[in-house]
């Protein structure tokens, strides 16, 4: 029998407590938040709905319907009500909090601080509705020696659900398999607007929830320290505005970074990494490498500090990654 | 786990970044470690006027604002700059229902009477003066409405770890904070103030007083662990400037020179990556209606 309400049609679906919990999970929201909106007048958020819609396309057109007869206003479309009010431009209050923060952390610390400090910022700026978003950097691995950079270490991400919060288990060596990866060697910004047809002429490694994805190049005096990938649960998410936002984020990132973390391009020399699960293997005992190398270092290569001996373990990983490549081509 | 002198202002730079991503980062691991925004609340529907005291950068009451839309949530800070951020980031997210003021906690509020249907807090006892509590919850008890909630949320130490050098720091950081007069404990060694909360809110006049525990475990492999340790890597070098005031101001404090801090906040950091590792925070949640 159709449903009188869209109070009464979520109170369906959400009937079997799998499916609540399931629901509830992709919207970020708790159980019993649903069966509030269901059953009392607790008014969800526009987003929140269009995320409802997303989540259970079966059902698209007739909440659509029905949501309409409580709420004329509403919008099924995110992308065009987004673009008429989000802003393109970071606020200046932002820039001077980062130039402060910048001007006043200890080195060691300058990275992981400003990173933290910038991911947060965009995430809230490009996803203001929490539509579902994933943004992380992902830097160039220094060399052993003086050879070319072979991978970017993605190791620093900020995420709404479905992706988690600090997105660590989204850690991982990218190559130029990657969009990430793409975007450093081409030294401009990619975008992908349906990460689910066939035809993308770009390399992509696939996360789990992306619809659509864009990658802008860390950059500074024409050398390249990485890039700064951003994906949403929504296809399409990516317009103009967003891009140039994104870009916009990414230089600010460059002001994390040393000069020495810049590479030209000619020696940037992306190689294929394997898939994340493959990596995870070897991922795993990362802080017990990164323990190994501070309490019984290499000859020559004692570490001075922890974030140093945690690159070095990375080096280890990814040589080690390629000669489990190289294996597998041979055979 | 925000800090304010006798002087009122931040112990650690209220003008760092470093210090506002730490605290965002913070609210949302206490907001996920407590099952929600107001988990152990049972009419949240009778709430429409919220306020948050020593908001920071103003991450709780951004969630709350987002998640329950028909509410007004205010929040307050005595740091210009963590209000000007988070009105900046309300902005950015369209939380029009958000409001934040440049207020200090520890003297009357400027609010009229009977304003809010809840008054929230957390972790503001790094900041408050013992003999503050007792005003600030008259106060809260007078912008509250009949029948409105008071709640609270403290811990009496930031991290019990199996880290010699985290015990340290944080042996360092309670003692100047006990010499400071932050601490109910008599030893120094805690804040001693999440045995004092139900006590605090009864004497201030509040009825139907509940509690409830929650824990932060940050060991090696647990959810909060990386977070945690990103928390307590920007925190144990923010602080130091407190640590080396307090010295010179008590010389009982034994806070070593800067060269063997350095040494402990490195090792810290060692001992922090052993698969070994444990460390978890007990926190405490009370809550009270006005009669």
């Amino acid at each position: 029998m159709k449903a009188n309400s869209w109070r009464e049609l979520l109170g369906k679906c959400i009937a079997d407590p799998q499916e609540r919990q399931r629901i509830a999970s992709d919207l970020g929201v708790r159980p019993i938040t649903l069966t509030r909106w269901a059953n009392e007048n607790f008014v969800p958020r526009p987003q929140n709905l269009r995320q409802l819609l997303a989540i259970l396309p079966q059902y698209r057109d007739e909440f659509i319907e029905l949501i309409k007869l409580d709420m004329p206003d509403f919008n099924a479309n995110l992308l065009e009500e987004a673009s008429e009010s989000e802003s393109a431009i970071i606020p200046g209050e932002f820039y001077m909090r980062v130039l402060q923060t910048r001007a006043s952390m200890p080195r060691n610390l300058r990275y992981s601080v400003l990173c933290d400090l910038i991911l947060q910022q965009a995430l809230k700026h490009l996803d203001p509705y929490r539509s579902g978003l994933g943004i992380s950097i992902a830097r160039c691995l220094p060399p052993l020696a003086e050879g070319p950079v072979s991978s970017l270490l993605a190791d620093m991400g900020r995420g709404n659900p479905p992706w988690e919060q600090n997105m660590e288990h989204e850690t991982m060596l990218l190559g130029a398999e990657s969009l990430a990866g793409y975007a450093v060697i081409s030294g401009r910004l990619i975008t992908i607007s349906n990460l689910h047809t066939q035809d993308n002429r770009f390399p992509v490694s696939l996360g789990a929830w992306e619809k659509s994805a864009v990658a802008a190049p860390i950059s500074f005096e024409g050398n390249y320290a990485g890039s700064l990938i951003v994906s949403s649960t929504q296809f399409e998410y990516f317009s103009p505005l967003r891009q140039q936002l994104v870009s916009n984020y990414a230089d600010l990132i460059a002001l994390a970074l040393n000069s020495e973390q810049f590479y030209p391009l000619h020696r940037i020399q992306l190689r294929l990494f394997p898939s994340q699960k493959v990596q995870q293997a070897y991922i795993a005992g990362f802080r017990k490498r990164v323990l190994g190398i501070l309490k019984q270092p290499a000859e020559g290569l004692q570490p001075t500090s922890v974030i140093q001996a945690e690159h070095m373990a990375w080096q280890q990983i990814e040589a080690e990654l390629l000669q489990l490549q190289l294996t597998e081509a041979s055979q | 786990m925000t800090f304010d002198s006798s002087e009122n202002t931040y112990l650690n730079d209220p003008e760092n970044g470093a210090e506002m991503a730490r605290l965002l980062d913070q609210d949302r691991t206490l907001t996920e470690t407590m099952d929600g925004l107001l988990s152990e609340q049972s009419s949240v529907e009778s709430f429409h006027d919220v306020l948050d005291i020593a908001c920071g950068p103003g991450g709780w009451v951004q969630e709350v604002a987002f998640v329950y839309p028909q509410m007004q949530v205010t929040g307050i800070d005595i740091s210009k700059a963590m209000i000007d951020y988070a009105i900046m980031q309300s902005q950015l997210q369209h939380l029009e229902n958000a409001h934040f003021k440049v207020m200090d906690a520890t003297r009357p509020l400027d609010f009229p009477d009977a304003s809010f249907d809840l008054v929230n807090a957390r972790t503001i006892a790094g900041f408050m003066l013992t003999s503050s509590w007792p005003q600030l919850l008259q106060e809260c008890r007078r912008i509250l409405r009949p029948g409105g909630t008071i709640r609270f949320t403290e811990t009496d130490l930031w991290g019990t770890t199996n880290s010699k050098a985290f015990g340290q720091l944080s042996n360092m950081v309670m003692m100047s904070l006990f010499l400071n007069e932050h601490s109910f404990d008599a030893s120094g060694n805690t804040f001693g103030i999440t045995p004092m909360l139900k006590r605090l809110l009864d004497l201030a006049g509040f009825q139907s007083i509940e509690t409830r525990p929650h824990t932060i475990d940050f060991s090696a492999g647990a959810a909060a662990y990386s977070a945690m340790y990103q928390n307590f890597s920007v925190f144990y070098k923010v602080i130091q400037p407190f640590l080396f005031k307090t010295q010179r101001a008590f010389p009982q404090a034994h806070i070593p020179d800067q060269n063997r801090v350095d040494q402990l906040y490195d090792q810290m950091l060692t001992e922090m990556l052993s698969d070994d590792f444990v460390g978890i925070i007990y926190m405490l949640t009370a809550w009270g209606k006005k009669p």
